[in-house]
């Protein structure tokens, strides 16, 4: 529209202002007429009426109340800027994007693969570290320990316990728990089941809710209540066939029965492996009583709203100190330990989790330097098209936003796919190794993970595009049309280069990383764990449930028969019961004092002790050596003198300079002394990797057939085999001589010393397969991005190279000048990478083992394997380079 | 858009205010008492709709007054088709808006 004269005055009415200000909002191309309109009518308005100074109140509001209604106005037109020019670009994108498939299909897959690796990782720090626990105001959940003056969370004495929770001002409630096993008879086979021993208000602390029937009332854990028990959603889907009238009925949990009074819902993964719940005073042991037996007992509490875990500590301390006061024997140098439940499940993975992250965004990096490399490459290609649309009016801004507008599409759709990955390859990392990580079952994708996957889409996008947008608005506009088609070697290709150096120095750091973890699992699998793991079988025996009302004497029979019958079954070289600990596998200890030596006062002033429980087959079966004197034989039962074998630590520990053959220790105060009669080879108790910097490394073995009538069990019996070779054969023949013996016997929990070691190390294992994943696509990336930059440079060289020729360098000389470029940016990269790796590497040292984070043989290795394959991928360019006859080079141009 | 069937009551009244000659924007708003917020996007979509036509009204009458030129609306065809079949559903409609009287209101001039 024509521009009207306007006087001076009317643009200072203030409605006029309003007008311009809402207008800003209107699409560009409507703008000026819709102003005008607005204007006029208002100008009119107040023509009409008088003029501005004039009006009245009211007046002067009406004309605003209109005004403010032009608010609406432009709001309506906002479609309209979409149609505009953002719409134009989209659809240009869009047309472009499918005129080359092959192209878009390449950079999709990459910005794929990238944004799916980050969205998977992602979804798994936002399953494990990031959510809440999936309980009401979790972040009230503290899990509670005794401290030891060398030991911070220990177990907790049930006295202990029932004191603090008596006297505590800080937490509105407070359960403590141990694990147990149990013989369950009553649906199906008698079968061995991981059962937790809780007190009432287990629970409620955690405010679960049942899926079936209810939880434990307070009374109901005192001595004396019925026996009850709540199961697993598991075990009732298993043994019940998840029938509605589970509630109704009895189980019998070793030799008595317990009717099922709730079923937890299947979200409940405190206790993964947990099937039976069952009131702690069902367990008659005496030693529960006791202030100075831990019997693995280990609280859980919820804090009072506004209390903090430190004044709940202090608070419990001040009990403790009570406690000390008045037990000093058992007492005496004990604390408590808090740890917030989260704390306490997460801790060992938080790192790892945090340094997977980082790689992979790395991996997403290198995918946009890829994509950000190719689109460089098509823009000048499309130097053209540019050019014409520069001489045609279109802004510099215009051709910036068009760059990106197609980049973020590619990110886009590169998200959808990464997406469908994240979902796929989640599941497919955490179904290959569920040990790993602690609260996989709540990993999956929710609205932060899509929020995430949406935001490094968008950044992608944006990241990717930046080098070729700004390419295309620096030039002149005859400078692009003169060139046409034809790019010079400049600039594009020089900030080519540099991203391909980048790009390499990203992918040597990943290796790098990947290389140390590969070399910290092979270190630990050398490590020498004190016994020889191949071919030895561990499993847990329980004896048929009517061996319970036997004698001593019976029971001790039924033992020494089931000992012959497996080791008389073929391809048996060795076995042992075990009670107490087994390396890598349970744990138990003691309190010890050297006879001739003070007995120490108090319990935490003793030395402490692991303590194995074993017969005369145990050194065969676990491969470990006698060093001096002699192990048990089957002479060493109830009636014998008391003897015990030492390790070599314990004996370094206490006789350094002095024969330990001979002497005598006390392990209870009422006992006589064990006399030492032999030391074995020590043995790796607690892992692997960590073991050295347990301070609790003395191991103490007395015989299993010492114990006394009270100590004899017939449930949850550990034996180790060794056998000539595993297989399901071997397995099944040891079976079934146990049930040779009677049918009720139930082997569970068969599993081998190799794969107890496998596991120990399955976080290892899993950092290093995904940080080896990442490393690999990363690598592949690279060399892609390598690659396709020589490649379009060779195309882009054609006339200077076939003057080259013709001139009269040899087909040797162009193989090497294009190879020589290439390397140039390998070796640029590889140079970067290094420094980098060496600050990034140590951040990862905690995660090492037996390799230092600037181990120079992995750094050589793998510079070495990426300078071979950066070469390899400018090889294939090369040759073409090489074979390009000159002629037909000169006259394309 | 469907152009008979889908008018709302707003639209119609707005068809009708033109249709008895308040061709502007804020003259609409009077005689239908409906608020700017609702008259002119309503305008926007019966004019992306083919029902009313936009015009600006001669340059030298608003020179004459000092002013920038006012936009005019007229009804189409197919927005007089339109209106009739309206009239049949809000058969109050059409006592809504007096004609204008011309000694109050200049006619627009088309431009």
């Amino acid at each position: 529209m024509r521009d009207p004269e306007t006087r001076a005055t009317p643009r200072l009415r203030p409605y006029i202002r309003l007008i311009a200000l809402i207008g800003v909002i209107v699409p560009k191309a409507l703008r000026r007429d819709w102003r005008q309109e607005w204007e006029a009518e208002l100008r009119y308005r107040e023509l009409l009426l008088a003029d501005w100074d004039a009006l009245d109140w009211r007046h002067k509001l009406d004309l605003f109340v209109r005004a403010f209604g032009a608010f609406w106005d432009a709001l309506r037109l906002q479609p309209k800027r979409m149609e505009d020019e953002m719409f134009q670009d989209v659809r240009y994108g869009i047309r472009m994007a499918l005129k080359n498939p092959g192209f878009t299909a390449v950079l999709v897959l990459t910005l794929g693969l990238g944004i799916g690796a980050n969205a998977a990782l992602f979804s798994v720090v936002n399953g494990v570290l990031l959510n809440p626990l999936p309980y009401p105001n979790s972040d009230q959940l503290v899990t509670l320990h005794q401290s030891k003056p060398n030991f911070e969370t220990g177990a907790m004495p049930y006295p202990n316990f029932l004191d603090l929770q008596r006297e505590n001002q800080t937490f509105s409630a407070m359960a403590i728990s141990r694990g147990y096993g149990f013989t369950l008879i009553g649906a199906g086979e008698p079968e061995r089941v991981n059962a937790r021993l809780v007190t009432a208000d287990f629970f409620s602390v955690l405010e679960i809710k049942p899926e079936q029937g209810r939880t434990f009332a307070p009374d109901e854990d005192q001595p004396g209540a019925a026996p009850q028990v709540v199961i697993s959603h598991r075990l009732w889907q298993r043994k019940f066939g998840s029938s509605v009238d589970v509630l109704e009925k009895d189980v019998i949990l070793d030799d008595k029965s317990y009717s099922v009074i709730g079923v937890l819902p299947s979200s409940f993964g405190l206790l993964r492996d947990v099937d039976v719940y069952v009131p702690i005073d069902q367990w008659r042991s005496p030693a529960l009583q006791s202030r100075s037996a831990a019997l693995g007992l280990h609280g859980i509490g919820r804090l009072k709203p506004g209390a903090t875990i430190e004044q709940a500590e202090q608070d419990l301390n001040r009990i403790m100190a009570g406690l000390a006061i008045a037990y000093p024997a058992t007492n005496k140098g004990n604390g408590a330990k808090l740890i917030s439940l989260k704390a306490r499940m997460v801790g060992g993975v938080q790192q790892i989790l945090v340094m997977l992250l980082c790689a992979v965004g790395f991996v997403l990096l290198i995918a946009c330097v890829n994509v950000s490399n190719l689109l460089l490459a098509r823009s000048t290609a499309r130097t053209r098209e540019f050019a014409i649309r520069r001489a045609l009016g279109a802004g510099r801004m215009r051709l910036v936003r068009q760059s990106l507008t197609e980049s973020i599409l590619l990110a886009v759709a590169g998200g959808a796919l990464g997406l469908a990955i994240a979902g796929w390859g989640t599941r497919a990392a955490l179904s290959l190794l569920p040990t790993a990580l602690p609260r996989a079952e709540e990993v999956g994708l929710d609205a932060r993970v899509l929020a995430f996957t949406i935001g490094i889409s968008l950044i992608t996008g944006i990241l990717s595009g930046l080098a070729p947008a700004f390419k295309t608005s620096q030039r002149h506009v005859s400078e692009m049309l003169k060139e046409g088609g034809r790019a010079v070697i400049g600039r594009g290709v020089r900030a080519q280069g540099v991203l391909v150096a980048v790009e390499m120095a990203l992918a040597l750091v990943l290796l790098i990383g990947a290389g140390l973890m590969i070399r910290s699992l092979n270190a630990l699998w050398r490590v020498d764990p004190g016994f020889r793991s191949e071919n030895v079988l561990a499993f847990q025996l329980d004896l048929s449930p009517s061996m319970r009302s036997a004698s001593p004497a019976a029971i001790r029979n039924t033992l020494r028969q089931l000992n012959d019958n497996i080791a008389n079954t073929p391809g048996v070289r060795g076995v042992s019961f075990s009670a107490g600990a087994l390396p890598l596998v349970n744990e138990d200890d003691l309190f010890y004092w050297i006879e001739g030596q003070p007995r120490p006062a108090t319990q935490s002033e003793m030395k402490m002790a692991l303590i194995y429980g074993v017969e005369p087959g145990y050194l065969t079966a676990m491969g470990i050596p006698l060093k001096r004197g002699r192990f048990f034989t089957e002479q060493d039962d109830e009636r014998a003198p008391r003897v015990a074998v030492i390790d070599e630590a314990f004996a370094e520990k206490n006789f350094a300079n002095d024969d330990p053959i001979g002497k005598r220790i006390y392990v209870g105060d009422d006992d006589p002394p064990l006399q030492i009669v032999g030391v074995v080879g020590h043995v790796r108790q607690w892992s692997l990797g960590s073991d050295d910097a347990l301070s609790l490394q003395s191991q103490l073995y007395v015989p299993f057939r010492s114990m006394s009538d009270s100590e004899i069990r017939v449930s949850g019996i550990g034996v180790v085999v060794r056998t000539e070779g595993l297989s399901k054969g071997n397995i099944e023949s040891i079976r079934e001589a146990v049930q040779r013996q009677s049918g009720e016997n139930v082997i569970s929990a068969v599993q081998t010393m190799n794969q107890v070691i496998s596991d120990t190390l399955a976080r290892q294992r899993f950092s290093m397969i995904l940080l080896g994943g990442f490393a690999s696509v990363s690598l592949l990336l690279a060399s892609i991005g390598i690659y396709g930059v020589i490649s379009y440079l060779v195309g882009q060289r054609k006339h200077e190279l076939g003057i080259r020729v013709a001139l009269g360098a040899g087909r040797g000389d162009i193989f090497r000048l294009v190879i020589s470029h290439g390397m140039r940016m390998a070796i640029c990269g590889i140079g970067l990478g290094v420094l980098a790796a060496l600050g990034l590497t140590r951040l990862m040292s905690q995660m090492l083992f037996g390799v230092h984070p600037t181990d120079p043989p992995t750094f050589a290795v793998i510079a070495l394997v990426l300078l071979v394959v950066a070469l390899a991928a400018c090889y294939l360019p090369a040759r073409r380079a090489m074979k390009l006859d000159p002629l037909e080079a000169i006259r394309t141009e | 858009m469907g152009k008979k069937s889908y008018l709302s009551h707003s639209e119609s009244v707005i068809l009708q205010a033109i249709a008895s000659s308040y061709k502007y924007g804020f003259d609409i708003m009077d005689i239908t008492g409906l608020p700017s917020g609702t008259v002119y996007p309503a305008l926007r979509r019966l004019e992306e709709s083919g029902l009313v036509a936009s015009r600006w009204e001669k340059e030298g009458v608003a020179q004459r007054d000092g002013r920038p030129a006012r936009k005019y609306y007229e009804l189409t065809r197919e927005g007089k088709e339109a209106l009739a079949e309206a009239l049949k559903r809000y058969r109050l409609l059409e006592g809504l808006t007096p004609r204008v009287p011309q000694t109050v209101k200049p006619t627009p001039q088309r431009g």
